[in-house]
């Protein structure tokens, strides 16, 4: 596999191509296979089989003949068939070992669980593991890690029972989190909230394969359209600049820097130097290759989930609502992120005025009044979905009101699936409202809670749109570009 | 340390200036370069000179210059110094702003521009990129300051030379990794319609 680098062609290395051994094998070990049902080591074998993995699952097991109904190994290498892929979930002393068996059957991937490496000091354990990994090719993840979910191939090496954390569908998100936890609990809200993911890695100590690697394979890998990152720290900051000003040409990538500590700061001489911390660094970085940083955990998948849409051409907000208050607290919003209030064209106005009843108000924001059905919602999403002066639609639902019932969300969906324009939902409310919130996310519309969380989402989503416009062809009727 | 020759070097222009160390210097000096000028005490010593009273501006006349002189060297009695920088006052009506520079462990050189002047920390109205920067960065962190407004002429003033406030970033930024320093200051860069001049700088390696 090759690929094209400024103007001249680059190999890629053998461990991000191994990748594909991690994210989609036909057959996997799992070493340190349990029949005690807390142990990790069961319930990776249990999540597996649950999960509907499709391909062979072997149980590496010194001391046990079958595990969870699957026959169990000694070792890999008492496998006569072939083995993609390996989850190594025992004590550090035994890992460089069963590492060794990994590389000599001829494994390419290892997703490494067991921690007791450079956490905890143990670095010349972990450099003698990057070694043996190094030298069959093998993609290794990790140490100390959580694993990957590959909602599509059904690979599933996290340790956290289903029944607790619960795994997303299929969609178009790629989510690698340097920490563990703080991915796993992201990785349930999301399956909650109806976010679809593509694959969810968390790469632990990146002793071989490292954030950028995983970017690098993220950019090709065809499932994944949005990225996101949470990072801690990184081992090559310029590495990291260049990889992601790469892929953001062709795919959004939303960043939160976690550790934004002043430290280093306190002993400057300068003036520059007391106001530059590693903060400020980042988000130099995030800004000079085209990566949207999110300041929150909340943002990071509000900012993301909204590229499931068609990228706008331009940032003038079209605003419908069925309470007159929310497009008022909408259209300061617009102000405040710096977007624009769309003026409807005139022949929007006039449809509008013939089709609504004469208590609306023909004009943006569109107020449908609380009286409205999923009909007058129809038509004034078509109308605006034809007006040329509207960029993005934002639609307000309040679920509350009488008229309204879950018809208004195949409208908004059959709109949506047109790809015409984008289309952001906000609705507030309680449990009748998350439940259609639900269904929409599940359609790829992404939903907001506020117009204000709605409009910090959309200012990203269109400040991307002109990143990307810069280097691709946009099916825009103008070129994009935003009106000041 | 101060080395303006640093600052020519890379094509930033810096306000007129020499380097002097008895009384009858700095008067000629002063002529030479034409009134009005400022005074300065070099001293590693005096890192925020301000703060210190070791700065005198206004100076008009050859009477001025010797008596400015005098009260430095006696502000600094005692104090290691390397001399006294005579400039010319430039920038009336100009807009004072920092471009600076540091050295960070995973990114390397950065550069920052921001509304300079002794108020910089109070403010912190600045942004920051990493080394190397092109002109759609440059003009990028001068539309990203929240006061960009003064820059674009607020209140009837002339706006200021964008394109040389972009040289000048780029120059700093080709200064940066160049020189590789730990901390680099060009503080206050006076911008107006006509360009952008340097008037102090720091560099620390």
């Amino acid at each position: 596999m090759e690929k094209r680098l400024g103007g001249k062609l680059e190999k890629i290395p053998q461990k991000i191509r191994n990748l594909d051994a991690v994210f989609k094998p036909s057959s996997i070990a799992v070493i340190g296979a349990s029949r005690e049902p807390n142990k990790i080591g069961h319930v990776i074998v249990k999540n597996f089989i649950d999960g509907g993995f499709g391909g062979k699952v072997y149980p590496i097991n010194p001391n046990a003949e079958e595990i969870l109904g699957l026959k169990a190994y000694k070792s890999v290498l008492e496998i006569k068939e072939k083995v993609d892929s390996a989850v190594i979930a025992i004590p550090a002393a035994a890992v460089a070992g069963a590492l060794e068996e990994c590389g000599k059957k001829g494994i390419k991937g290892v997703v490494l669980i067991s921690g007791g490496f450079s956490e905890v000091g143990n670095h010349k354990g972990e450099k003698k593991l990057a070694e043996i990994a190094n030298r069959y090719g093998m993609a290794l993840i990790g140490p100390n890690c959580m694993g990957v979910i590959t909602p599509a191939s059904r690979v599933d090496s996290v340790f956290l029972p289903i029944y607790k954390l619960g795994r997303p569908r299929v969609g178009p998100i790629s989510f690698i989190s340097q920490s563990g936890a703080v991915g796993g609990c992201i990785v349930d809200l999301a399956s909650r909230a109806g976010i679809g993911m593509n694959k969810f890695v968390s790469y632990g100590n990146a002793a071989v394969v490292d954030e950028c690697d995983l970017l690098e394979y993220l950019a090709t890998d065809k499932g994944t359209q949005i990225i996101v990152v949470y990072l801690e720290g990184v081992k090559d900051g310029r590495r990291l600049l260049e990889v992601a000003r790469r892929i953001t040409r062709k795919k959004p990538v939303v960043v939160i820097k976690a550790g934004k500590s002043a430290a280093g700061a306190e002993a400057a001489k300068s003036h520059t130097g007391s106001l530059a911390g590693s903060s400020e660094a980042y988000r130099a970085a995030f800004k000079q290759s085209g990566m949207i940083e999110a300041q929150t955990l909340e943002q990071l998948f509000d900012f993301a989930k909204i590229f499931d849409q068609v990228l706008p051409c331009g940032n003038r907000i079209g605003i419908i609502t069925n309470g007159g208050g929310m497009g008022v607290l909408a259209t300061d919003s617009i102000e405040d992120e710096g977007l624009q209030l769309s003026k409807f064209s005139e022949e929007t106005v006039a449809q509008l005025k013939a089709s609504l009843p004469p208590y609306a108000n023909a004009r943006n924001p569109l107020d449908i009044i609380g009286d409205a059905d999923s009909h007058r919602y129809e038509i004034a999403i078509n109308a605006l979905m034809k007006d040329e002066s509207v960029d993005v639609i934002l639609l307000i639902i309040l679920f509350q009101t009488a008229a309204i019932d879950s018809s208004v969300v195949n409208i908004a969906i059959r709109a949506s699936d047109l790809q015409k324009k984008p289309i952001i939902a906000v609705c507030t409310g309680g449990e009748y409202t998350e439940m259609h919130k639900r269904i929409l996310e599940s359609y790829g519309i992404p939903t907001y809670a506020s117009p204000s969380s709605a409009m910090r989402s959309i200012s990203r989503f269109i400040k991307y749109a002109e990143h990307y416009s810069k280097y691709n062809e946009m099916k825009c009727p103008v070129p994009i570009k935003t009106q000041k | 340390m101060i080395d303006f020759s640093l600052l020519s070097k890379y094509g930033i222009a810096v306000a007129p200036y020499k380097l002097v160390r008895k009384p009858h210097e700095a008067i000629s000096a002063s002529a030479e370069i034409g009134f009005p000028v400022a005074m300065k005490i070099v001293s590693p010593d005096a890192l925020h000179k301000t703060d210190k009273g070791g700065v005198v501006v206004g100076i008009g006349s050859s009477h001025e210059a010797e008596k400015a002189y005098g009260t430095l060297m006696e502000r600094f009695k005692g104090v290691k110094t390397e001399g006294v920088l005579v400039q010319k006052m430039v920038g009336k009506g100009a807009v004072e702003l920092i471009i600076g520079g540091k050295k960070d462990p995973q990114f390397g050189q950065l550069i920052m521009l921001g509304m300079g002047g002794i108020f910089v920390e109070v403010y912190k109205d600045v942004t920051f990129r990493v080394c190397p920067i092109t002109a759609e960065d440059a003009a990028e962190m001068i539309s990203e300051l929240r006061s960009h407004s003064i820059l674009e002429g607020a209140r009837g003033r002339k706006p200021v030379n964008k394109a040389a406030l972009i040289n000048a970033l780029i120059s700093a930024s080709k200064l940066l990794q160049g020189e590789n320093p730990s901390e680099f200051d060009i503080n206050p860069l006076m911008a107006d319609e006509k360009g952008c001049v340097a008037v102090d700088m720091r560099i620390l390696y």
